[in-house]
């Protein structure tokens, strides 16, 4: 009796640790998203203080405009590159500074400094490098004479360019936890492999890459839904375009509501919460799989 | 349990209480003070908050300076940053934030704050009787006045190059199409020259060489209100809208433009102009200080440097819009002194205050009553350009279209559009506007 009694409060014992976080996800996440999910279907707009539903008509004004699906498909694509640049280097940063030596230090601290500089800056500050005239260009062109390639003026190449930069901004993070998730594998368990005569390649991948997987679970979600949720380092480098090349959903979002179309932003702001959920949970539960499997 | 019940209670009562403002679609001070605008209010309140552009003109900022003064007012200017700051007005404007008073477009994008409800309505403010016909195309709205346009419009053309023409042997261009001859003949004798700046990473100045492409056809038959009565579309392949879009991106393929037009910044264009090493700068004649002050702010020094041209489609016709500069809103706050008081700098700054302030615009004037300054240099060629042949700009009043046309020109400019996309997606865009703001027919 007296065991189940401990039990019970043990069990009961949780919801005082939740209930801050639960709180503040309630007060600041789910409230304000169910009560403004009305506004999707909504006529909402700065020209008139009558809201009328208007079913899905801004979602076909939005396709009809060519807004919605290329804003979908620009901030799959920016996201999937982000995510996969960000995890490959950070990767690979993290098994190179691994080992806890002071020059290591230095360099772990030193590739974490872009995570202190706000995005907008570091938006500023990598489209003045990534200028025609910019001190990029004027490297490459001590090899390449005259050459003057407008990374950001491309529809292409600005993607490209803005996934690096996420990626650069964010990668000293994610390589720190990568170092963390490296150095809690056993060491016993490469070296059992190196006695089994795995190579170096082996010993990485069949081994110490499956026992990442808790880290690999952290890293993959945080990145991929992070980019999903990008906005201010694009506003600050390209403001979306060229044209809409690099228009991500919140970005068409916020222009939307800036101009004064409320309705439709809310619009698209429905699309960013349901493929946030539609991506993240499959993606999650696919992941804490593998990690069981490893 | 009981306890766990009662704060998860308290948790969720908390929670939308902190959360019901992101939903009040109705937000902001719509209160009206009942102050009545008709030239009698008086200064009531110690201080003012403005909203204003952070590109504003000295003689903006002197105003308030000099009301401040002389009224024992403190004005309080939040600087609205000039990139984006449409976006950022409405921003704030939804959030429910209010300025006492507002420096913004008298064009069809001051629709979207909803005017009728949010702002004062200043039909019978003395000012109004002395602007002529500006209020029937510019800050109204359903025959009701909302805006002090206190400034002489704007001009949209080309700065050029005097020089690098002469040295060219060639002579300003009098249509859109000119400019084809003079960019062959500028890429055969001066290689180094690009024929036209265009700022693409800028985003906005990209809507100037098509606003003066059209002015012609604007003078002629009144082409954006055709477009809003649906007499005409802008996606029509073979009308005036795609033909200027086709005309501009076959200058671009011409090699016409600056090498990094797609990414250009507008800032570094007067400094290219200045230099040589363009020929032709598309822009408003509210950037003079901008030029001038390549010159060390001296106009002459400028003038004999630099020309104004108004190329359109059919001839010389420039392409005018009422100036941000000097054109305010009073919103409705709720707050009779606050509203008074801004009433009252806006009676000053046309009645008492406004010869000195209108010798320090350097434009004509659009209030009758007081004596612009005599133009000079290239001031003057702004004036006989303002005399000779006019017209609206196009995107003035094509509610919803200007939210989408920088995004679609350097869409256009990047390769991602063709001209007729353009003109599909444009259509579609004022689409969009034209229901939102309930215009008749759409």
């Amino acid at each position: 009796m007296a065991v189940r009694e401990s039990a019970r409060r043990r069990q009961a014992g949780w919801w005082p640790f939740i209930l801050p976080a639960f709180a503040l996800v309630a007060a600041f996440f789910a409230a304000p998203f169910v009560l403004n999910l009305r506004f999707a279907f909504t006529d909402w707009s700065g020209y008139s203080d009558i809201i009328a539903f208007n079913g899905l008509e801004n979602f076909r004004s939005l396709i009809e405009q060519d807004i919605l699906w290329q804003a979908v498909k620009v901030t799959l694509l920016y996201a999937v590159s982000a995510m996969l640049v960000q995890n490959v280097f950070s990767l690979s940063m993290a098994l190179v500074l691994q080992r806890s030596t002071r020059i290591n230090g230095f360099f772990r601290s030193f590739f974490f400094l872009p995570v202190l500089i706000a995005p907008v800056a570091a938006g500023y500050i990598w489209s003045a490098i990534l200028a025609p005239a910019g001190p990029l260009n004027k490297a490459i062109a001590l090899v390449v004479p005259g050459f003057d390639y407008a990374w950001l003026g491309h529809g292409h190449s600005a993607l490209a360019s803005l996934a690096f930069v996420d990626a650069w901004k964010w990668s000293g993070l994610i390589t720190l936890v990568y170092i963390a998730g490296l150095n809690n594998i056993p060491e016993s368990l490469t070296e059992a492999a190196m006695i089994d005569g795995a190579n170096a390649w082996q010993r990485f991948w069949r081994v110490r890459f499956r026992l990442l997987a808790p880290a690999f679970t952290f890293t993959v979600v945080v990145t991929m839904l992070g980019a999903i949720n990008a906005f201010d380092l694009v506003a600050a480098t390209t403001r979306g375009g060229p044209g809409t090349s690099t228009t991500v959903l919140n970005i068409a979002m916020f222009n939307q509501y800036g101009s004064g179309f409320f309705g439709t932003a809310s619009s698209l702001s429905l699309v960013v919460t349901v493929l946030v959920v539609v991506l993240g949970l499959p993606l999650i539960a696919y992941l804490r799989r593998r990690e069981i499997e490893a | 349990m009981k306890r766990f019940k009662r704060a998860a209670v308290v948790a969720t009562v908390v929670g939308l209480a902190l959360t019901a403002c992101s939903a009040n679609n109705d937000a902001g001070g719509t209160g009206d003070g009942g102050v009545k605008a008709d030239g009698t209010a008086t200064v009531k309140a110690k201080e003012l908050t403005v909203w204003t552009s952070s590109a504003d003109q000295a003689y903006v900022r002197d105003a308030y300076k000099h009301f401040g003064e002389k009224f024992g007012v403190k004005i309080n200017v939040v600087e609205i940053a000039a990139d984006g700051l449409e976006n950022q007005v409405q921003t704030k404007w939804a959030s429910g934030d209010r300025p006492d008073l507002l420096e913004y477009h008298a064009t069809a994008l001051f629709w979207a704050l909803n005017p009728a409800k949010n702002m004062i309505e200043m039909s019978d403010m003395p000012y109004v009787k002395r602007s002529g016909e500006m209020y029937k195309t510019a800050g109204s709205l359903d025959g009701k006045i909302y805006a002090a346009i206190t400034v002489g419009p704007g001009l949209f053309g080309m700065y050029y190059n005097k020089k690098v023409l002469a040295d060219a042997g060639l002579g300003v261009p009098e249509t859109y199409a000119d400019l084809e001859n003079v960019c062959t003949t500028l890429k055969q004798k001066k290689p180094g020259v690009a024929t036209i700046y265009e700022a693409g990473g800028s985003q906005w100045p990209t809507q100037i060489q098509i606003l003066i492409a059209l002015a012609s056809v604007e003078k002629d038959q009144g082409y954006s209100q055709e477009v809003l009565i649906k007499k005409a579309t802008l996606d029509d392949p073979g009308g005036p809208f795609v033909t200027a879009l086709t005309e501009y991106k076959k200058l671009q393929t011409m090699g016409c433009f600056n090498k990094d037009a797609t990414t250009a910044k507008f800032e570094p264009s007067f400094k290219a102009l200045a230099d040589g090493s363009v020929a032709f700068l598309p822009q408003s004649t509210s950037s003079l200080p901008q030029l001038t002050a390549v010159y060390g702010d001296d106009l002459a020094k400028a003038s004999a440097a630099i020309g104004w041209v108004s190329p359109s489609t059919g001839g010389t016709t420039s392409a005018w819009s009422p100036s941000f500069n000097g054109t305010w809103y009073v919103p409705k706050t709720g707050n009779s002194d606050r509203e008074s008081t801004a009433l009252a700098f806006l009676q000053w700054v046309t009645t008492d205050g406004y010869q000195d302030y209108l010798t320090q615009t350097k434009r004509f004037a659009v209030l009758s009553g007081g004596q612009a300054a005599t133009p000079t240099g290239i001031q003057q060629e702004f004036t006989d350009a303002y005399g000779s042949s006019k017209a609206l700009a196009v995107n003035a009043n094509l509610v919803g279209f200007s939210a989408q046309f920088p995004t679609l020109m350097t869409g256009l400019l990047s390769g991602q559009y063709t001209p007729a996309q353009v003109g599909e997606l444009a259509q579609k865009a004022l689409a969009q506007g034209a229901k939102s703001a309930h215009l008749a027919g759409w």
